[in-house]
């Protein structure tokens, strides 16, 4: 099973978007996918038209796999299940701690669901906690959405910083540029700009600004389902296609 | 999860119930058809899919495996092809999840035993969100006694509503019908071409030429005639296909073991034999140019595309009359009495100057030649055979693939088993060419019609024109692959020790 946590330290920059659809592919693709919606506010859910689990008392909630394991909801998609947000930030905080810890009742749930998952994809919600420390150690990738503002290049950079002083794999960082609007020349002359300075971690495939990706909301769906065909969706599509790549 | 066979009527359902218990968990319930009409029930001649209480269904370009058996990873009703299927290990190489119908064509073990009519519906229950909780598969088949296929389908972390499916699904049906598919299939299936399969003798040292021609012969030409009922049923171009295959069986053992029958009663049987063969030429070409519908359509600027409908438009019209033709013959009086005939006939046959031999070593010799002489031919081809000359190397081929059939089995020599697959490569290939000849013949002629009428329809001989091009592109292809693994198979090495191989076992 692979960890894949798309974050980023920015708030609305497309993390969930991505993950929803993203999930898609891969469960359409032939792989057993959960999809983890740790963002208390529940937007991955609310795509898949999933409702938040009854608030669960945090503390038994990661310390009884069971409870863990039943909390997990089938999709209307084969292949794909979802986790749906149950979580306020505190509890968050609480995840992640217990993800470090190596001998966790956490670590022994996620073990359960092992077995049954190709692609666990982690719906992280915009924190600049100390925590994500955590995340990125048992991650093996960390999809970045990188929206090629004037802002981006400094997010971009601490996290990089943020990897270099904690000792983590630089490596495991993946992003991608997202919400790109071809017409402006401030997004195109960003693009090329860090390109040129972090070409490494860059993916070549981007995601534009779309209006199909904006109505997710209304359908409550991925657009690469109701919106397939379109550029938006074959724009994911790329995006999966190179994903599966470097996984492999 | 849980599925199985009831003896309902769709109709019948008590939906009203199931919408009632439904909204007391606030889940509405909605319908959606599926598929609907016709509805084509696949096996194999064996009912190898039967037997494990699975029913495959064709319908609308989608298959269905449907079964009562979960096997703990897949689900009971499955669309092939966009989800992989379970298909028994048996068949699994044969069935290639591609889109139908070109996906069909390789499975021609498999084959249409009935047609119904039916519907498939999917049952789904909703929350307020559209979620969807659980849902039914529901399959009915149109038949005397109205049967149903059910199977629930769970959706993970909604147990609440899969047990109120299972429960209405308990409620509405007395008793599931066990085994049904293997008793469905059967019915749909008494059919000799599914239930008779006599393999023929295998020869010992001890047999005599006469008694082996005469059993082989017998067997051949009954297998040939258990297809008739199917020809007329129409299910499946595949029972004439069969038909014709094995009177060509028994049209070979007559001819290549000769000396084992008197001479005048063998050559009226073998005329007997052609008659019935050339009266099926017309349909079973009509069936080929069918089944190759698809090479109609490959390839074509889009201008052009809509003269390829009008062809199979023709090509069906044409078939309708040959098969109604065939269909009145084969149900005729007459024809029953030459069939009987026929067998009498075969019973009769009086022993020839041979018939005294020993089996083996008489047509194991005979192999021996016909090698040597496809040695001979294979020696005279240039790199640019003619036509003929690849005619003369397939007729010599067949002959040699139908002894080594006869007189080889159970032999397990690395060169003879390797002789026997080059045989059948090598017939393949020549009969792919042969195909495009007669295919070229045949477009020939169209076109030549088609220029006589008037007034001339101009994108239709267009039409024609184009294909006739694809054809001689196609065959020269074929003619190309011959001589590639002519090259490739016939080396003077392999020749010398194919030909001592076959001498030792004489
Ligand atoms: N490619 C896109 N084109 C147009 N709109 C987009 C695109 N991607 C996301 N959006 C929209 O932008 C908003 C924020 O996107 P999303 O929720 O995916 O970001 P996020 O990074 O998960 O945000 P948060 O930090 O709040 O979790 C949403 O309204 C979404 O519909
Ligand atoms: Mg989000």
């Amino acid at each position: 099973m692979k960890i894949i946590a798309c974050y980023s330290n920015k708030g609305g920059v497309g993390k969930t978007a991505s993950s929803a659809n993203l999930a898609h592919l891969m469960a359409q693709a032939g792989h057993k996918v959960l999809l983890c919606d740790l963002d208390p506010q529940g937007a991955s859910s609310f795509y898949f038209r999933l409702k938040p689990a009854k608030k669960l008392s945090e503390d038994s909630f990661f310390t009884d796999q069971d409870k863990l394991l039943k909390a997990i909801k089938g999709s209307d998609y084969d292949n794909l299940d979802v986790l749906p947000a149950n979580m306020d930030f505190r509890d968050f905080d609480i995840f992640l701690s217990r993800m470090a810890k190596g001998h966790s009742a956490l670590k022994k749930a996620l073990k359960s669901v092992k077995k049954e998952y190709d692609f666990l994809l982690l719906d992280c919600p915009p924190t600049i906690s100390m925590l994500s420390e955590s995340v990125f150690s048992c991650a093996d990738w960390v999809l970045v959405p990188v929206i090629p503002s004037t802002l981006s290049e400094r997010t971009l950079e601490q996290l990089l910083d943020f990897f270099t002083q904690h000792q983590l794999e630089k490596h495991k960082i993946l992003a991608f540029f997202s919400m790109v609007q071809v017409s402006k020349k401030l997004h195109l002359e960003t693009m090329q700009r860090l390109n040129e300075q972090h070409g490494d971690l860059l993916l070549s495939t981007f995601i534009p600004f779309s209006s199909h990706i904006e109505r997710m909301g209304v359908h409550r769906a991925p657009a690469t389902d109701f919106a397939k065909g379109t550029p938006a969706a074959q724009h994911y599509l790329d995006l999966w296609r190179e994903l599966a790549k470097r996984f492999s | 999860m849980l599925g199985g066979w009831y003896n309902a009527h769709f109709d019948d359902l008590d939906k009203s119930r199931l919408q009632a218990k439904a909204a007391r968990l606030g889940l509405v319930l909605s319908t959606h058809s599926l598929l609907s009409g016709e509805l084509q029930l696949l096996d194999n001649a064996d009912l190898e899919l039967a037997a494990q209480d699975l029913l495959l269904v064709k319908a609308q370009g989608k298959l269905l495996l449907l079964s009562c058996q979960p096997d703990g990873h897949h689900p009971l009703i499955c669309q092939a092809p966009t989800q992989a299927i379970f298909y028994p290990a048996k068949l699994q190489s044969q069935l290639t999840p591609s889109p139908l119908p070109a996906a069909l064509s390789p499975l021609r073990s498999l084959q249409t035993l009935a047609r119904v009519t039916g519907k498939l519906e999917q049952w789904l229950l909703q929350d307020d969100w559209q979620k969807t909780c659980g849902s039914l598969m529901i399959l009915h088949l149109d038949l005397p006694e109205p049967l149903m296929f059910v199977q629930v389908m769970p959706c993970r972390g909604f147990s609440r509503c899969e047990t109120l499916l299972e429960q209405w699904v308990l409620g509405q049906f007395s008793e599931t019908t066990a085994s049904k598919a293997f008793s469905l299939a059967s019915h749909c299936s008494e059919h000799p071409l599914v239930t008779a399969r006599s393999a023929l003798a295998i020869p010992t040292n001890q047999t005599d030429l006469g008694a082996l021609a005469k059993s082989w012969l017998a067997a051949s030409v009954n297998m040939a005639f258990a297809n008739i009922q199917g020809i007329q049923q129409d299910r499946d171009t595949e029972y004439l296909h069969q038909f014709r295959v094995n009177l060509r069986k028994s049209r070979s053992v007559l001819s290549l073991l000769k000396g084992g029958f008197a001479g005048p009663q063998q050559k009226a049987l073998a005329a007997q034999l052609r008659t019935l063969m050339n009266r099926t030429n017309e349909l079973r070409d009509l069936d080929v140019h069918l089944l190759a519908e698809d090479q109609y359509r490959e390839n074509l600027p889009d201008n052009i595309k809509p003269q390829a409908d009008k062809l199979v438009q023709r090509l069906r019209s044409k078939r309708q009359r040959a098969y109604r033709h065939l269909s009145s013959m084969l149900a005729s009086k007459a024809f029953q009495r030459q069939t009987r005939q026929i067998q009498q006939d075969i019973a009769d046959l009086p022993s020839g100057p041979k018939a005294h031999k020993a089996a083996l070593e008489f047509g194991r010799k005979k192999l021996l030649k016909q090698v040597q002489r496809i040695i001979q031919l294979a020696q005279q081809l240039s790199f640019d055979p003619s036509d003929q000359q690849i005619h003369n190397l397939r007729l010599a081929c067949k002959k040699a693939r139908y002894l080594a059939e006869f007189f080889l089995p159970g032999l397990t020599g690395k060169t003879i088993l390797h002789l026997a697959k080059t045989l059948k490569k090598l017939t393949t290939l020549l009969g792919d060419f042969n195909d495009q000849c007669v295919q070229q013949q045949e477009l020939n002629s169209w076109l030549l019609q088609e220029q006589q009428q008037v007034p001339s329809d101009h994108s239709y001989i267009a039409y024609l024109q184009l294909l006739c091009q694809h054809c001689e592109d196609k065959k020269q292809q074929a003619r190309n692959k011959i001589i590639r693994q002519l090259l490739k198979q016939l080396t003077a090495a392999s020749q010398q020790q194919l030909l001592n191989a076959l001498r030792k076992t004489i």
